[in-house]
């Protein structure tokens, strides 16, 4: 059985520059990947690596039981024979094709007899909500359905593995909403076991940690080309390996000073209350706004730089021992207001 | 012959193994292709060194004035007419811009029109004009005393410019529509009127301007219809070359030989002058053209007919009133009946070669582009770039000796010289087409397990097939109307059109000359028209995109 499809250690460039470096990331079945990054991190390139699409400088794509499995005795892809869906980032649709020309040509070649082929045809439609517009070519598709064609291709022909570059870039508003429903709903399926008793691996690729958060079962942070944290969501979000990769996933800030009985110190006075009491010596602590209490005492060494109104919270900007700290505080406090942070306990409601 | 830089091809899987052997194999034939395409300028080249006839042909040339001489004439002819090509297709790109955006397109591709019909033609309804008897010479010696001789450089020159300098609009156009959206910026940052002219206009043009200016000399250079017609005493290099190409042929090829390189650095430099207008990123036009008064309009409007109707309302009226009536246009096409069956049958064939080795050497190129290797397909651009006889008289070479002897006196050696000159005309219109066109639709296919011929059959080939179409009916277009190697590689007794009123201009009274043209004109007319149509219907399918 072969559950991972893993990339391990791939390299790869462009005219000289790498914009992978020694990357690993795995797809396994049932579960939804998501490759998390900036802009120009590599994760496109990532993901037409994984799907054969380039060959890598170094490192190797392999099918093995396990991730740990993968790196000690994977077995290399045979991309010919890999059951793979994709969705492009620019969608790839082919222009002179209909909806339903687009479905029917991907299922071509499977050993398909005709009526499965249009059983599968209108499930992919129809589960997409393309039903209505299978007589018509991208160029007459919104946006939204343009990238709704282009999943409903991807899964036309049950994969056994799901490439999905930036579904939802480009989109906004209700088209992005009804397709994230719908991925979501897809996604939701693939962890489920197909009709053959097998389930689908996922890998998905996005900028947007909102979106990875909510959608997948492990992240994988990529800047630089290189992995900086791989794990769970809520670990990645709640124990940043770096404040980068916190910054990647949500608002953060970072403390550096002297631990001690809970307090953590800098030049000398109290900044940061609330700490574990055996934490001990120098110390740099990532902060989440919601982690985070603001005390005004008109005397810590804590100011206010700006507040900003989100809606159902404010957004502090606290300056400290001179970092910036973001803190969300159920009200509005003056700018040049001075006091104290402390960390909320884990039973407290977080605003 | 492809050598890979950092860009990795894509990679297969085992059972991919057929799609690379197929891709494997085509792109070598693409290779060889494009080497076999220079294989008659090699035997030209060859056989310039061994000229039996006149001893060394290139000490009876080059080691004597006369073909420098030659060649100086030669370059003044096209320098001048470079000159005059830029400022009519300047005024007419400019015209057309101020009309609006979608005029500009038409009025570029109507301009290039006197490319579509024999040099011969066009010389022959300007001597109807501007001759000694000439129409409106004749006029203006009459109303106002004014003498004028078209008999001599500037007038060579003056035809030669009328007939290329569609290709210079074409490039100034293109290059005004891919800047058409930077006009709201100019607006709102109060520039004055006479800088966005000159750093917005004059030197945004500049580059495609130098670009225009080669192309249309390098045409001009290797004209030698025009100027044969027109110099009379004056010859220049390519009437030389192609007078002596059937009695000498090593001695013409050692003229002709360094017009190639000349030819070659010409192009190279058109090509790196005008990179940027062509591979910049268009400025989007999302506000549409810059509002123009009414007045304003209609004098761009004048302007741009104006330059149209000197092109081509003036030959074409001129023909028209040298013809003594419409029955004997009728009766010149009947005379002409078998040539123009040949005609038909040379332009169609080779017409069919050119696309689709055209279209090979399109794909290798743009597929190599992509993948960052190198291919020997843009050198195909040489043929374009050479003199047409030289060409002409390495397939005479090809065809003296060995295996292809047996076929020295059928149509084939016309019907392959004419494939090879029009085969980077058709790459080049392909390449255009399919270089941007991006790479994902292919992969798309793989990835989801489309078989290769299927992914060949209902992706790739659909949405290319217009472009080749147009293509192959711009090269029998092109072959049709083709004089230069018709007159060299014609079997005997198998005369094209072209060729019959070439002869018939030397040899005929003028009215039946002038019946023949008017005749080649709407015999060439369907074509032009289902060539447009062709580009419009391509035009509005992409329109239709989001």
């Amino acid at each position: 059985m072969t559950a991972t499809l893993a990339g391990i250690d791939l390299t790869f460039g462009y005219g000289g520059r790498d914009v992978l470096r020694g990357a690993t990331a795995a797809a396994r079945a049932g579960r939804v990947t998501a490759v998390v990054g900036p802009s120009g991190s590599g994760k496109t390139t990532l993901l037409w690596l994984m799907a054969g699409l380039l060959v890598p400088k170094s490192g190797r794509v392999v099918l093995a039981e396990s991730p740990d499995a993968a790196q000690a005795s994977g077995k290399p892809v045979d991309f010919g024979r890999l059951r793979l869906g994709m969705v492009f980032q620019s969608s790839a649709l082919w222009e002179h094709l209909t909806a339903e020309e687009h479905l029917r040509l991907v299922l071509a070649g499977k050993g398909l007899g005709r009526g499965e082929r249009r059983r599968r045809t209108e499930e992919a439609l129809a589960r997409l909500n393309l039903a209505a517009l299978r007589r018509r070519r991208p160029g007459e598709l919104s946006g939204g359905e343009r990238r709704r064609l282009a999943v409903a291709r991807a899964v036309a022909a049950d994969p056994e593995w799901l490439l999905l570059d930036e579904p939802l870039v480009h989109l906004d508003g209700p088209a992005r909403e009804e397709l994230f429903a719908l991925l979501r709903g897809l996604l939701a399926d693939t962890r489920a076991a197909q009709p053959a008793g097998r389930q689908a691996g996922v890998l998905l690729a996005t900028h947007d940690a909102a979106e990875a958060m909510r959608l997948a079962d492990e992240i994988v942070v990529l800047l630089d080309g290189a992995v900086a944290q791989a794990g769970p969501p809520e670990e990645v979000y709640r124990r940043p390996a770096s404040l980068v990769v916190a910054r990647m996933l949500g608002p953060a800030g970072e403390l550096a000073g002297e631990a001690a009985a809970g307090v953590l110190s800098c030049g000398g006075r109290p900044a940061l209350e609330g700490l574990p009491p055996e934490d001990a010596g120098p110390r740099r602590i990532i902060l989440r706004p919601e982690d985070v209490r603001f005390q005004a005492d008109g005397a810590g060494p804590a100011s206010v730089r700006r507040c900003e109104f989100q809606g159902d919270t404010y957004l502090l900007m606290v300056e400290c021992c001179g970092s910036d700290v973001l803190v969300r505080h159920p009200h509005a406090v003056a700018p040049g207001a001075t006091g104290r942070l402390a960390l909320r306990p884990a039973s407290e409601p977080r605003p | 012959m492809t050598a890979c830089r950092s860009r990795p091809q894509p990679a297969l899987g085992a059972a991919g193994l057929l799609t690379r052997c197929a891709g494997g194999l085509f792109g070598a034939g693409a290779e060889v292709l494009a080497l076999a395409a220079l294989a008659p300028l090699a035997a030209a080249v060859v056989g310039s060194f061994d000229s039996s006839a006149s001893g060394s042909g290139y000490a009876y040339w080059w080691a004597s004035p006369r073909g420098w001489e030659s060649l100086g004439r030669t370059l003044a002819v096209a320098a001048a007419a470079g000159t005059i090509a830029l400022a009519l297709a300047w005024l007419l790109a400019a015209s057309a811009a101020g009309l609006t955006p979608r005029w500009a397109a038409p009025a570029a591709l109507a301009a290039c029109l006197p490319m579509l019909v024999p040099s011969s033609l066009l010389a022959a309804a300007w001597i109807a004009a501007l001759g000694r008897e000439g129409t409106v010479a004749a006029f203006l010696r009459d109303s106002l005393g004014l003498r004028l001789n078209l008999y001599g450089i500037a007038g060579a020159a003056w035809v030669t410019a009328l007939r290329y300098f569609g290709l210079a609009a074409l490039l100034l156009c293109w290059s005004r529509l891919r800047r058409e959206g930077g006009w709201p910026a100019a607006r709102a940052a109060r520039l004055p009127r006479w800088a966005a002219a000159l750093h917005l206009g004059l030197r945004a043009d500049a580059r495609p301007a130098l670009a225009a200016w080669l192309l249309v000399v390098l045409f001009s250079m290797n004209d030698h219809i025009i100027p044969g017609m027109l110099l009379v005493s004056t010859c220049g290099t390519q009437v030389l070359i192609q007078y002596s190409a059937l009695l000498d042929p090593g001695g013409a090829a050692a003229l002709a030989a360094p017009m190639a390189a000349l030819g070659a650095g010409l192009a190279a430099l058109a090509v790196g002058a005008g990179r940027t207008a062509w591979t910049d990123a268009p400025q989007a036009a999302a506000a549409g053209p810059p509002p123009r008064s009414l007045p304003a309009r209609a004098a761009c409007a004048a302007c741009a007919a104006a330059v149209l109707a000197l092109a081509l309302a003036v030959p074409a009226a001129v023909l028209a009133a040298r013809t003594e009536s419409p029955a004997a246009v009728l009766a010149a096409l009947a005379d002409a009946r078998e040539q123009a069956w040949r005609t038909v049958g040379v332009a169609a064939a080779a017409a069919a070669l050119a696309a689709a080795g055209g279209a090979a050497l399109a794909h290798r190129w743009a597929a190599g582009r992509r993948a960052g290797a190198l291919t020997a397909a843009p050198a195909a651009i040489l043929l374009l770039a050479a003199p047409p006889s030289l060409p002409g008289i390495g397939m005479i070479t090809l065809f003296q000796h060995g295996p292809l002897a047996a076929a020295r006196d059928t149509s084939w050696p016309l019907v392959l010289g004419l494939a090879l000159r029009l085969l980077p005309v058709a790459m080049l219109l392909l390449y255009a087409l399919w270089r941007r066109e991006p790479a994902e639709g292919v992969l798309a296919a793989r990835v989801h397990g489309v078989p290769a011929h299927l992914a060949a059959w209902r992706v790739v080939w659909p949405p290319r097939r217009a472009a080749v179409a147009a293509a192959a009916l711009l090269a029998a277009i092109l072959a049709a109307t083709d004089l230069e190697t018709a007159i060299l590689l014609a079997p005997p007794g198998g005369s094209t059109l072209g060729v019959r009123l070439y002869t018939l201009i030397h040899t005929a009274p003028e009215a039946m000359t002038s019946a023949l043209a008017l005749g080649i004109l709407l015999f060439t007319a369907p074509a032009v028209t289902a060539l447009a149509a062709l580009a419009a219907l391509s035009r509005g399918r992409k329109a239709g995109r989001p």
